[in-house]
């Protein structure tokens, strides 16, 4: 006999919630690495990412009878990973705790110059040395919180229709958004980056 | 110490020994079945399934329960009985014997000829149980099994 | 720049996610061609933006086995996942091995039907899973809390997941 196909989200969902404790694990396996992402690009703390993803699964888990699945699960989950992360940077921001990263700290002293010649012969992480990845979370960091939102949500491949969907904006606006994102973040980063000129 | 010992066990062995299970002498068992299309978008409720819905309204995430229909089997020992469930779904009951003060029952749900799910149930004199999950409709089909030990 | 500039500018971020209609892309691309200025700036662009999303896509270090710790007993506690039943899952073709699950309910029969003393307390009837099969899909078995009635959930596979 054939090997079974792994079950769906649906299924799993419905197993859940008829007290599946495997399916509910099984379920978080399948996207903890992702959701862990989502939060980690909305909020740079690493302490807060443990955190932030727990309150993310416990509230999807316990909210699953709400789930209608017209969008998904993982569009589902992403919201909810997205509003986790910014209700936490809210607080943050309330308390005066939110740290602001110079970018002049992280500058070309530590070897953060980065030559890029041939993108095509060179994988998108391969480009990424540790010094030029901590100067572009500080450059995330400054970003606003819709701006950030958007560049996360659109590097984990999501268009512009569905972004506008879980952030309960128009397309066009999510448009704009990671313009002005990208705009800034090419700003901080242009003088980082060697051998861009033509 | 062992005085007590003694009594519990002429306490639990005793009835035991005297009072020989009903169902053990039984030879048919009268199986109910109904077929209920279960719904997620609907909160109506056939009345004679409220028990039913009060039940599973913890377990699973369905809200209405619409009775498709309802059958009454006599199954003898060895004796097959087949029910259309639905246009592609069949359901056939085999009484296989009984153990134990229970009817070994065994069902099968074939669709399009095909036998896609098998069980075999130790059910106790008018117990029941669901089975549950294709899809029905816009919600999913279960089937309440109730079987009644006939002298 | 001109103002031609200034306005394909506005463009390159939504031309590299290929979001612009056919008509402004090949607008863009019109230009693009044309003008070396804004070629640089799409370069630039594609160049911050493929570093950020490749610090984007690091995986975080996360403890994921002490998270679900954490997780775990709180999903439990909640009403969406109920800690009173039992569910287990059966791949298909397999037949679940059912003593432990016999040999309690063979006690709890023999109380429920030859003890007069109890079987007058309690409702007779305790029905059991002996065994169960599907060869198109996933079965679980679960129990009602009040009357510990088993469900059989059969988890069909779709058309779609049926495809080689």
């Amino acid at each position: 006999m054939a090997a079974p196909s792994e079950p769906s989200d649906n299924e799993l969902i419905k197993s859940c919630l008829s007290g599946s404790q495997a399916h509910a694990r099984r379920l978080y396996d399948r996207y903890k690495n992702y959701v862990a992402r989502v939060i980690r690009n909305m909020e740079n703390d690493p302490e807060a990412v443990q955190d932030l993803l727990q309150q993310t699964f416990i509230k999807a888990f316990s909210g699953l009878k709400s789930f209608k699945g017209d969008s998904g699960f993982k569009t589902w989950i992403t919201t909810i990973a997205v509003n986790t992360a910014k209700n936490y940077r809210n607080k943050k921001t309330r308390r005066g705790r939110h740290p602001k990263v110079s970018i002049d700290h992280t500058g070309e002293e530590n070897g953060a110059a980065l030559e890029l010649k041939d993108e095509s012969a060179n994988p998108q992480k391969q480009l990424l040395t540790k010094e030029m990845g901590t100067v572009i979370g500080a450059a995330l960091d400054m970003l606003s919180e819709e701006h950030r939102e958007v560049i996360s949500l659109w590097n984990e491949g999501f268009s512009y229709d569905e972004i506008g969907a879980m952030t309960k904006t128009l397309p066009q606006t999510v448009g704009s958004r990671l313009h002005y994102a990208r705009a800034q973040l090419q700003k901080i980063l242009t003088p980082y980056i060697k051998g861009n000129k033509e | 110490m062992k005085q007590l010992a003694l009594l519990l066990f002429v306490m639990t062995a005793f009835p035991l020994l005297i009072n020989t299970c009903p169902a053990i002498a039984d030879s048919m068992v009268m199986v109910d079945v109904e077929v209920i299309n279960a719904l997620q978008n609907s909160s109506e409720i056939d009345p004679e399934l409220s028990g039913l819905a009060r039940e599973l309204g913890p377990v699973l995430n369905y809200k209405g329960f619409k009775l498709l229909k309802k059958s009454r089997l006599p199954l003898k020992i060895g004796g097959r009985k087949e029910l259309l469930l639905s246009r592609e779904r069949r359901l056939t009951l085999t009484l296989e014997g009984f153990e134990s003060g229970q009817a070994r029952i065994n069902l099968k749900i074939f669709k399009n000829h095909t036998e896609i799910f098998a069980t075999t149930l130790l059910m106790a004199d008018n117990g029941s149980a669901i089975i549950g999950g294709p899809e029905l409709k816009k919600g999913v089909m279960l089937l309440r099994v109730r079987g009644k030990f006939d002298g | 720049m001109t103002s031609i500039c200034e306005d394909i500018a506005y463009k390159l971020s939504a031309y590299l996610d290929n979001e612009l209609g056919e008509a402004e892309k090949n607008r863009v691309e019109a230009h693009l061609e044309n003008c070396p200025s804004c070629r640089g700036s799409f370069r630039e662009l594609k160049k911050s933006s493929d570093l950020v999303s490749a610090r984007l896509s690091v995986q975080p270090s996360v403890d994921f086995d002490k998270a679900w710790q954490h997780i775990e007993p709180e999903i439990r506690r909640r009403p969406a996942i109920r800690r009173y039943l039992r569910a287990f899952i059966v791949k298909p073709g397999f037949w679940i091995p059912a003593s432990a699950a016999a040999t309690v309910g063979a006690a709890a029969l023999f109380f429920a039907l030859c003890l007069p003393v109890y079987k007058s307390q309690r409702p007779v009837s305790l029905s059991h899973v002996e065994s169960v099969s599907s060869k198109s899909g996933s079965v679980m078995v679960l129990h009602t809390a009040k009357t510990s009635q088993p469900i059989i959930w059969i988890m069909e596979k779709s058309p779609k997941e049926k495809r080689p």
